[in-house]
């Protein structure tokens, strides 16, 4: 069931979502970010912002544990009720991928789990994709992970609602039915295992092209790999337990005590992300870890494009 | 390394602050950090600190840093004697990692360089004699480097926390992209621009990137650097190789030379 809101009633609507909670929504300026939506901000509705939605949820630094007199115990989460606007199909399906392991039944990520329920995600569908390099059309996207989805019709936007969450926030609005369509893409992934490839030499085209700059994991909106940091004042014996998103393009990911380091050549840590991300995942969970963004091929500082190496190359 | 901060000593642990040739602003940052630095003075016995000391103690000390790279005799013989002197031996600084600025003297005549600044030559006490400046890891022994022109405090907190903590410390070591991309920073090299981020080692937040100004390498470079793709993307920006080499050579010529890389 979905409900209809009027085109101009739209600025109005996003409006009135702060009294809500705090307003996050993409907003342009020399690049376009999800922010705090502040007096004079633009909703921006045709760019995807550069860093993916997953920032709310798994922040960049946050402590897991906090120390006092050598005592551990748990953070309090004290966080504000946030609804973000505006957020596409691909950062939204990336979240319910990260709800598979942080809301795992026998691990349940506590904080992961206060922030998801702590916030109102709703998205807004692409009619045209925002990059040349999306490619989620075909990644078998799934309507899923948001609490209300904006399709923009000729006339009106239909809401299609997911959750009560949700529900509250348009209840006021007409309802209809309407089964409304999956964002289109021209590039598309094909479909291959790809574990007959794994010492094709065209990996090697790709890595010689890598510069480790760790740009497509921090910006990838499934990247969720993280390293644990103690921060603590030795005269106080308090401080923090960090987690700080990690990457496993960097040599420093596979060390282990004693020092020796698994993935200690360029090429091992390029592939390991693209089959991690293709193949591995989709192993053990029945679905791609890539939800088709196209961000770490926009902003790979070589642009390097592994939808067309494996279309074109690995045969 | 063994850490030499054992537990059941109750003796806090000897910790010295020298200098050899250099601007002294690596030292500088340490004593800006007030606050902190306070807080961390009841847990450490700083013996020697010469900048802000009257009185200084001979070692043995548990850990030294030691800001400046060998540029002359005199630099020689107080880097061994620290070194002997000392269980854990921290280069601080890229003058102290990697030769910094003064080190550029290595690309060029150094006769012709010394006889521009030492006109008279003959009037040199016998220890400042010029010798080729180089980092201090050429002649002794390093056990942490931490580079930086000058390096962030929060790399001298982290290293000293973790020694007293006896705790393997953890040095910094990911390129400037990825603490630029945290900020979501608008990149600079994707814009057509000149930026050394993917090749040098970050720590500082992307201070430069953040302020709309590309990367000159003040950190050094990392280890596993891919300098030739880096060299083509900026040289498709329009930089030209000859600005790329100069930008190379100020922070940190010999180590790029190491990795390949023909400055000369
Ligand atoms: S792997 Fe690339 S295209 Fe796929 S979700 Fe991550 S950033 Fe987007
Ligand atoms: S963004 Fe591109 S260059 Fe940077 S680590 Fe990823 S693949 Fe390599
Ligand atoms: S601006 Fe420089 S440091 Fe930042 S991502 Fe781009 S190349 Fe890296």
């Amino acid at each position: 069931m979905g409900k209809v809101l009027e085109k101009e009633g739209l600025h109005n609507f996003i409006l009135s979502l702060q009294k809500h909670g705090l307003l996050i929504a993409p907003v342009t300026t020399d690049m376009t970010r999800f922010k705090v939506l502040e007096a004079g901000d633009k909703v921006e509705l045709n760019n995807n912002p550069f860093f993916p939605l997953k920032k709310y949820f798994l922040p960049n630094e946050e402590p897991v544990l906090k120390i006092k007199n050598g005592l551990t115990k748990e953070p309090k989460l004290k966080e504000p009720k946030k609804i973000i606007f505006g957020a596409r199909l691909c950062d939204i399906n990336g979240l319910a991928i990260l709800d598979k392991l942080y809301l795992d039944q026998r691990f349940v990520d506590e904080t992961y789990k206060k922030r998801r329920e702590n916030t109102t995600v709703i998205g807004l569908n692409c009619l045209n994709p925002p990059s040349e390099n999306c490619f989620c059309g075909s990644m078998g996207l799934q309507k899923e992970g948001y609490d209300l989805l904006f399709h923009e019709r000729e006339l009106d936007y239909y809401i299609d609602v997911l959750t009560k969450k949700g529900a509250k926030l348009v209840k006021h609005l007409r309802s209809e039915e309407f089964d409304f369509p999956l964002p289109k893409t021209d590039k598309k992934l094909d479909p291959k295992d790809l574990w007959p490839f794994m010492a094709d030499k065209f990996w090697e085209k790709d890595n010689d092209l890598c510069v480790s700059c760790q740009r497509c994991t921090i910006l990838c909106p499934t990247c969720f790999c993280f390293d644990l940091h103690d921060d603590v004042n030795p005269a106080t014996k308090s401080g923090d337990r960090l987690r700080t998103i990690d990457s496993c393009h960097s040599p420093d990911f596979t060390q282990v005590a004693g020092g020796h380091v698994f993935r200690a050549k360029r090429l091992q840590r390029y592939r390991h992300r693209v089959m991690h991300k293709l193949q591995f995942f989709k192993d053990k969970f029945d679905r791609s870890m890539c939800t088709g963004c196209g961000r770490c091929i926009d902003y790979c500082h070589s642009k390097i494009d592994f939808v067309k190496t494996i279309n074109e190359d690995f045969k | 390394m063994n850490n030499p901060f054992k537990k059941e000593e109750k003796i806090k642990p000897k910790v010295a602050i020298h200098s050899i040739t250099g601007c002294a602003g690596c030292q500088l940052v340490i004593y800006f950090i007030k606050d902190k630095l306070l807080e961390l003075l009841g847990e450490i016995d700083l013996v020697a600190a010469p900048m802000i000391k009257g009185k200084n103690d001979e070692g043995p000390y548990d850990l030294c840093f030691v800001e400046g790279l060998v540029a002359s005799e005199e630099d020689l013989e107080h880097l061994k004697k620290w070194r002997e002197q000392s269980k854990v031996l921290v280069a601080w600084g890229t003058c102290a990692t990697h030769g910094n600025v003064p080190g550029i003297k290595i690309f060029m005549d150094e006769k012709t360089v010394e006889a521009a600044v030492y006109k008279n030559r003959t009037g040199l006490k016998k220890g400042l004699k010029p010798l080729t400046p180089t980092p201090i890891e050429e002649h002794v022994k390093v056990d942490f480097s931490i580079s930086g022109c000058p390096p962030e405090e929060i790399e001298f907190l982290r290293l000293v926390k973790h020694l007293l903590l006896q705790m393997n410390p953890v040095i910094y070591n990911e390129p400037v992209c990825v603490e630029c991309t945290k900020r979501e920073i608008k990149c600079l090299l994707e814009d057509g621009k000149e930026c050394l981020g993917p090749l040098i080692r970050g720590g500082c937040d992307a201070l430069c990137p953040g302020v709309n100004h590309g990367c000159t390498g003040c950190h050094g470079p990392l280890e596993s650097v891919n300098i030739p793709q880096v060299m083509k993307l900026l040289e498709a920006n329009g930089i030209s190789e000859k600005l790329v080499k100069q930008r190379l050579q100020k922070y940190a010529g010999l180590k790029f030379e190491k990795l390949g890389v023909k400055l000369k």
